[in-house]
């Protein structure tokens, strides 16, 4: 019975949030800042409209709208688009990655001369959220080589956020344990973890699409197409939840093997379809992530969350260009590419509460203060983040020449 | 936490089959949404039972979302100025299928039981269509023509002067049982409120549908238009619900204002849902398939049986009726009645209304309630697969369905 109230404050949020988003745009900002705003204003910190029940079943949203912008950035992925953008790709995920990862705990470690906790830090950087850089390509219709780069790169480096904060999550508990010297368990069980977690990803994904991409080419009606993505895209979210997986790699995958399996226009046919509805999707996502967001929280930023900011967004903008020069991509992507991934949000908080976790079981007076540390300091971050990330991907993408003369409409 | 991770799974699952189990259906003939819903009824409850009830009261919302899309495309087919082309035919067949139905069936129930106040109760029920069934047969068919029309119209409209129905004949039933009791009720406060009911519900869609086609009208982007309708669908079906109403006249309204403001943005607004309503169907008949307790078929009994065929025979025969009083055509006097079988959540949501007020009336009245329900749930599982195969029927009789 409560879930009718919640229905009548969705369907109104929806509404004023497509005028929110409006006003926004106005301004030169990302529509989804205006859905944002609009959960910020609704959620916990202010009218308290969404409480945190509400958010609670409200959750399966946020996930099934995550999977279908992995499932849409996977269908971008087309390999043999991809070989023109050359190996430069695979150096920029590689150096965004690790740069933002050495460049936080070293920043980190300087300044407070703490390890395990500059370590645990530099874990958590790489991870980006894909999410505000899809929604506002596809607000903008973006189209280039930079759009297809960043396609990539923000659905790619998922992956490799996972394996450096898996083997570097258990470097620093181990350092912890170290202090108290009861160690369990070896270093070895953070590599293989993250790395079996992501093989069985893709390969789940890569199972889920064969079969998905074969049903497609045989759909008759090609008036069933949204609901068999609709179909495939639960499923695939509901097994990786279920074993505890990557949905954004899953999905991605799901994308992708139909993008590389089927003629480029049947692709297209099926995904211009799912045009019409990503826009509600993202509406109702980012009016969830506001209303998630806590504004209470960003007193705690403090000098860690500064540091923490600054040294990510130096790590993944450095990182992408040295990559980009190394892997001799073109000029615009070496310029431009690190401003447009710096989103970071829900994955992020989800490994923080991660770490924090790890913290309580250590029981240390030390990691249990680096285990708040952690938790404040990216749920304040990933406000920043979220606002910050999708300004900057439009003016990279502005910058690049690939959003065209202003449309309204 | 658990249980939901599960859900998303399933509900992926379901619609994934669902297209095949429904292509499955349309190969022998029958409209998919049978497909669906056998595909429910085998994961449900009656079959494999994958759903927890606890998780199907979670799922409901797809549901009342869904119906308030159906009554809202409803609404948006309703244009006065083909309608009237139609006649008044309509209104005589509104109210003859309703009223003839309602006296059959009571007199029927009378028949067998000789109980006043139970035969009034199920009377009372008979009226109510399910119009989803139609509407998906009819889309799904691109039925085209008078008969379509007519229906759309129809199945539309009825959920009100059902409930009207409901109202003044469930009071009468619960004089009767009150005057037994010694106490007494005043039929006329009791019947009074459906009719405010109906008010408040159309005015509140006609209020909302204003507001709708103002900013449809003025949208910029086209890409916010299924936000934009999802939105007034949400607010239109939540609004009434909260206050305890049926969720098929509000959005209905919003839609009806649409369609006689302007035809352009219908024609726009129609085009964004299309590629969204073959999935509502999907994810609405597979959910009314897991509701689906094909062991209540056990119950039916006399008494159930009574029920199907006078209905059936008063829908038939009051639209007939109708038809002919208000000049329609000849396919509409044949056909019309058999387009409007269909009965589900609605009747069945009426009945469990009916039996926690009949509880209070001893023990007769506690005898009525146990009865109505278990017919009512047993019927509604015939009526949810006869509905839609005999409104295809009747559409391709008409010559407005292209096999």
């Amino acid at each position: 019975m409560e879930s009718i109230p919640v229905m009548a404050i969705i369907g109104a949020a929806t509404v004023v949030a497509i005028y929110f988003g409006r006003l926004v745009k106005r301004t030169g900002l990302p529509s989804l800042l205006g859905y944002m705003i609009l959960g910020v204003v609704m959620g916990t910190s202010l009218l308290g409209l969404l409480g945190e029940g509400e958010l609670l079943s409200l959750q399966f949203i946020t996930e099934i709208a995550l999977g279908y912008v992995a499932f849409s950035i996977g269908a971008e992925l087309n390999l043999k688009a991809l070989r023109r953008l050359g190996k430069g790709i695979i150096f920029i995920i590689l150096a965004e990655s690790f740069a933002a990862f050495i460049l936080v705990s070293a920043a980190i470690y300087v300044a407070f001369g703490d390890l395990p906790m500059a370590i645990l830090f530099g874990a958590l950087a790489p991870a980006s959220a894909p999410a505000g850089t899809v929604a506002v390509i596809q607000e903008y219709k973006a189209r280039g080589n930079l759009t297809k780069a960043l396609y990539a790169v923000v659905g790619f480096d998922d992956g490799l956020a996972v394996i450096i904060f898996g083997f570097s999550a258990a470097m620093a508990t181990r350092m912890l344990q170290a202090e108290t010297s009861v160690v369990t368990g070896g270093l070895l069980g953070g590599i293989v973890e993250p790395l079996s977690e992501i093989g069985m990803s893709i390969g789940i994904g890569a199972l889920a699409g064969i079969v998905f991409s074969f049903l497609a080419r045989r759909l008759k009606p090609v008036s069933d197409s949204p609901s068999l993505i609709f179909g495939f895209v639960l499923m695939t979210v509901g097994i990786s939840q279920w074993l505890d997986i990557s949905l954004i790699l899953t999905c991605m995958l799901l994308g992708m093997v139909l993008a590389n399996s089927s003629s480029s226009s049947a692709v297209r046919n099926m995904v211009g379809q799912l045009r019409d509805f990503m826009n509600l999707l993202f509406i109702l996502f980012f009016l969830l992530a506001g209303a998630h967001l806590k504004l209470g929280a960003l007193p705690g930023l403090g000098l860690l969350g500064v540091i923490y900011v600054l040294s990510r967004t130096a790590g993944l903008m450095g990182g992408a260009w040295l990559g980009a020069v190394t892997g001799r991509s073109e000029e615009k992507i070496r310029k431009y590419l690190g401003l447009g991934i710096l989103s970071q949000a829900g994955v992020a908080i989800g490994l923080s509460l991660l770490v924090q976790q790890f913290c309580v079981e250590i029981g240390t007076g030390h990691a249990l203060e680096i285990g708040a540390a952690v938790i404040t300091t990216i749920t304040a971050t990933s406000i920043i983040f979220e606002i910050v990330g999708p300004i900057c991907a439009k003016h990279a993408l502005t910058r690049a020449g690939e959003i065209h003369a202003r449309e309204d409409g | 936490m658990d249980f939901q991770l599960t859900t998303v799974l399933l509900v992926g699952a379901a619609v994934s089959l669902g297209l095949y189990t429904g292509r499955l259906a349309r190969r022998v003939g029958l409209p998919s949404l049978i497909g669906y819903m056998l595909l429910g009824a085998v994961m449900g409850s009656s079959g494999l039972d994958l759903f927890s009830a606890e998780v199907l009261r979670s799922l409901t919302f797809i549901t009342d979302i869904a119906l308030g899309f159906v009554a809202f495309t409803i609404g948006s087919e309703l244009n006065l100025r083909s309608l009237r082309k139609l006649g008044r035919g309509i209104t005589s067949i509104l109210i003859l299928e309703t009223t003839v139905t309602f006296l059959f069936v009571t007199a029927a129930v009378l028949l067998v039981t000789g109980d006043w106040p139970f035969a009034l109760i199920f009377g009372a029920m008979a009226p109510a269509t399910a119009p989803a069934g139609t509407v998906a047969v009819i889309q799904e068919y691109r039925a085209r023509g008078n008969l379509t029309q007519t229906l759309y119209a129809v199945v539309g409209f009825d959920d009100g002067i059902a409930v009207l129905i409901f109202g003044f004949a469930a009071a009468a039933s619960e004089s009767l049982l009150a005057s037994e009791t010694g106490g007494s009720t005043h039929i006329l406060r009791t019947a009074g409120e459906p009719a405010l009911e109906i008010l408040v519900s159309i005015a509140s869609g006609l209020l909302l549908g204003f507001i709708y086609t103002r900013l449809v009208s003025r949208i910029s982007s086209k890409d916010d238009v299924p936000a934009l309708t999802f939105g007034f669908v949400c607010l239109s079906v939540g609004l009434a619900l909260s206050i305890g109403f049926s969720p098929i006249l509000t959005p209905m309204a919003v839609g009806f204002t649409l369609a006689n403001t302007s035809r352009k943005e219908t024609g726009m607004v129609a085009a964004s849902l299309r590629s969204l309503m073959p999935l509502v169907f999907v994810l609405f008949f597979f959910i009314a398939g897991t509701h689906l307790r094909l062991d209540s078929l056990h119950s039916l009994g006399l008494l159930g049986l009574t029920y199907i065929i006078a209905r059936s025979l008063g829908k038939i025969t009051g639209a007939g009726l109708g038809a002919r009083l208000g000049g329609a055509s000849p396919v509409l006097r044949k056909y019309l009645g058999m387009g409007l079988l269909s009965q589900a959540g609605v009747a069945i949501g009426l009945s469990l209304a009916t039996a926690s007020h009949f509880t209070r009336f001893g023990e007769h009245g506690a005898g009525i309630a146990a009865a109505v329900i278990t017919t009512v749930t047993a019927t509604s599982l015939v009526f949810e697969i006869i509905g839609p195969v005999m409104a295809k029927t009747a559409l391709r009789k008409a010559g407005e369905i292209q096999d």
